[in-house]
């Protein structure tokens, strides 16, 4: 099956800051999740497959597609829904404003189709009965939702969210799970989150970046296998532990290289995840010892 | 409560074609439902749903179509369809209250020129007017759908530069009505025009690089020294009579304005992405 998203040696710097560095990466159909530390440049690759920022160098197709050039923009825009982690909303437009404005931005030229459209959307992420709120009126929860209401305009083919379910509440996220299954079927969905529990349960992929670099590239069940032997439970933290921290239970879980003898436990994504982020901790550490 | 029901036919003319009924039948038959169950049902067995569902689908829609904008009205009756109409006039330099303090701005002008006797006030400052809603139009979260907006397919040059000129020409027909007041006779009272073109155009030239309002302020500091050098530079005339006014000085600020255009045009790309942050 084609990828969707083909991306080769792409850099993007900022000053002296490199936020993407000679990433390589294709991405087809299904949930793939980014997962990485603020500053890891998630948001940066994200914006350039968006055709919302260039990359300095390197190519980027989506769709069989060059966003760098003016028709291949339009063809990738027209099946794309972007979700940016700071949408800017405009507080006095109501719900149904702001979405029927983008749909407007999206060739909905029919104003009933339009209309039909935009409560269609705003009914989905649960906002129809508040459309004609002001924005500024809307809790950071709804705003969120707001945001997800317009990337599904026209179903895309393609979703682009940046950490759609940052400010969302339990219940708010797992609804929004629900809709990204319903809502998207079949289409390719890329999105950035810190939630690994997301990640767990709605992606088939996950990337981890790190300094602007793919450090990992499997499924979920892969990533947490980056923990297997290194997690154990204990009534303190351990001073073996490289990381700890006190479980609902009142135990700690500790990370890191286990005494002899002491039983690890099953990892998750998030036990391997933290020992992919602080694989360059770790090694520093037992260097120094 | 009476035994009495609306005659078979009418209410099945009320059902099908209310249209054929005239409106005092209409609103008795209307009366008598609120009451009577027995016809009610009638009606409803016969209506269309197909019917009923597009007469609910045009309330929904008045009731969420949102009010037009006075730049957005203006638009649709020179004939553009109401999507793109709404999208150029999304800004808020065009918003009424904008729109008003340029009317005031520019009548406070007028009034200083006439009462000073001074018509260069006017030229002076009436290209400052364009440039800062110039300027209004391109600032960070100007445009409804900021970031959103810059990921689709209608959100490109074609859409901020339409939107630049809606704002630069209700500026100048404010300032054209302005420059019949001032106290200056013939051509040089619209001598501003030019300036205000260029400092329009330059303003959206380092905006390609910098902030839509720091390029605006910069522009019109430059404005600010070309005057008050061309004044130092001859001190016996009138500002109106100054370089920067003349035939020369106009042609220069002519060659600027298409040199910041140019600009402009190779950079589009980044002009697009100020106007969509």
């Amino acid at each position: 099956m084609m990828s969707t998203i083909v991306v080769r040696g792409v850099d993007k710097r900022f000053g002296s800051t490199v936020a993407v560095d000679g990433v390589d990466l294709e991405v087809g159909p299904g949930v793939t999740g980014l997962l990485g530390p603020n500053g890891a440049g998630k948001t940066t690759l994200m914006r350039m497959l968006a055709t919302v920022a260039a990359p300095d160098h390197g190519e980027v197709t989506v769709f069989g597609h060059d966003p760098a050039t003016t028709a291949g923009r339009l063809a990738i825009r027209r099946r794309l829904g972007y979700q940016p982690q700071e949408p800017g909303f405009h507080g006095h437009f109501s719900c149904f404003q702001f979405v029927d404005y983008v749909a407007i931005l999206k060739e909905w030229t029919s104003r009933r189709e339009r209309h039909d459209e935009v409560r269609r959307v705003l009914g989905l992420v649960g906002l129809g009965d508040v459309s004609n709120r002001r924005i500024s009126r809307l809790s950071g929860g709804m705003k969120r939702r707001l945001a997800i209401a317009q990337v599904l305009i026209g179903s895309p083919d393609l979703l682009i969210l940046d950490e759609p379910t940052a400010g969302l509440d339990p219940e708010q996220r797992l609804r929004f799970r629900e809709l990204l299954g319903s809502a998207a079927p079949g289409a390719t969905v890329l999105l950035s989150t810190h939630q690994t529990d997301d990640v767990s349960a709605l992606c088939s992929r996950v990337i981890v970046l790190l300094d602007g670099q793919v450090r990992f590239d499997g499924s979920p069940a892969e990533l947490a296998a980056r923990a297997e032997g290194r997690v154990w439970l204990a009534d303190a933290r351990d001073p073996m532990a490289r990381l700890g921290w006190v479980g609902g239970d009142g135990r700690w879980r500790n990370i890191g290289d286990p005494p002899a003898g002491t039983d690890t436990v099953a990892p998750t994504i998030e036990d391997g995840y933290l020992v992919l982020t602080g694989a360059d901790t770790l090694t520093e550490a037992a260097a120094d010892e | 409560m009476s035994d009495w029901h609306v005659p078979d036919e009418l209410l099945e003319a009320f059902a099908t074609a209310p249209g054929s009924i005239d409106a005092v039948t209409a609103a008795s038959i209307e009366q008598h439902m609120v009451g009577c169950g027995s016809c009610q049902s009638v009606v409803g067995a016969r209506s269309s749903s197909s019917e009923l569902d597009a007469i609910w689908a045009e309330v929904a829609d008045r009731v969420d179509r949102a009010g037009a904008s006075w730049s957005e009205r203006l638009l649709s009756r020179l004939g553009l369809e109401s999507g793109p109409a709404r999208l150029i006039s999304a800004t808020p330099a065009l918003r009424m209250g904008a729109v008003a303090a340029v009317g005031l701005i520019v009548l406070a002008v007028v009034l200083v020129s006439r009462a000073a006797d001074v018509g260069a006030a006017f030229l002076v400052a009436a290209p400052v007017v364009p440039t800062a809603l110039v300027a209004m139009s391109f600032a960070p979260g100007a445009d409804p759908a900021g970031e959103c907006g810059l990921a689709t397919p209608v959100f490109g040059f074609g859409l901020v530069m339409r939107r630049a000129l809606l704002v630069e020409l209700v500026a100048v027909a404010a300032l054209g009505v302005g420059s019949l007041f001032i106290p200056i006779d013939g051509m040089r009272a619209v001598a501003w025009v030019l300036p205000a073109l260029a400092l329009s155009l330059g303003t959206l030239a380092g905006a390609v690089r910098w902030p839509a309002t720091e390029s605006a302020t910069v522009v019109l500091a430059c404005w600010a020294g070309a005057v008050v050098v061309g004044a130092i530079a001859e001190p016996g005339n009138e500002i109106v009579e100054s370089v920067v006014f003349d035939p020369a000085g106009q042609l220069t600020v002519a060659l600027l304005a298409a040199a910041a255009g140019v600009v402009v045009l190779m950079h589009r790309q980044a002009l697009v992405q100020e106007a969509g942050r």
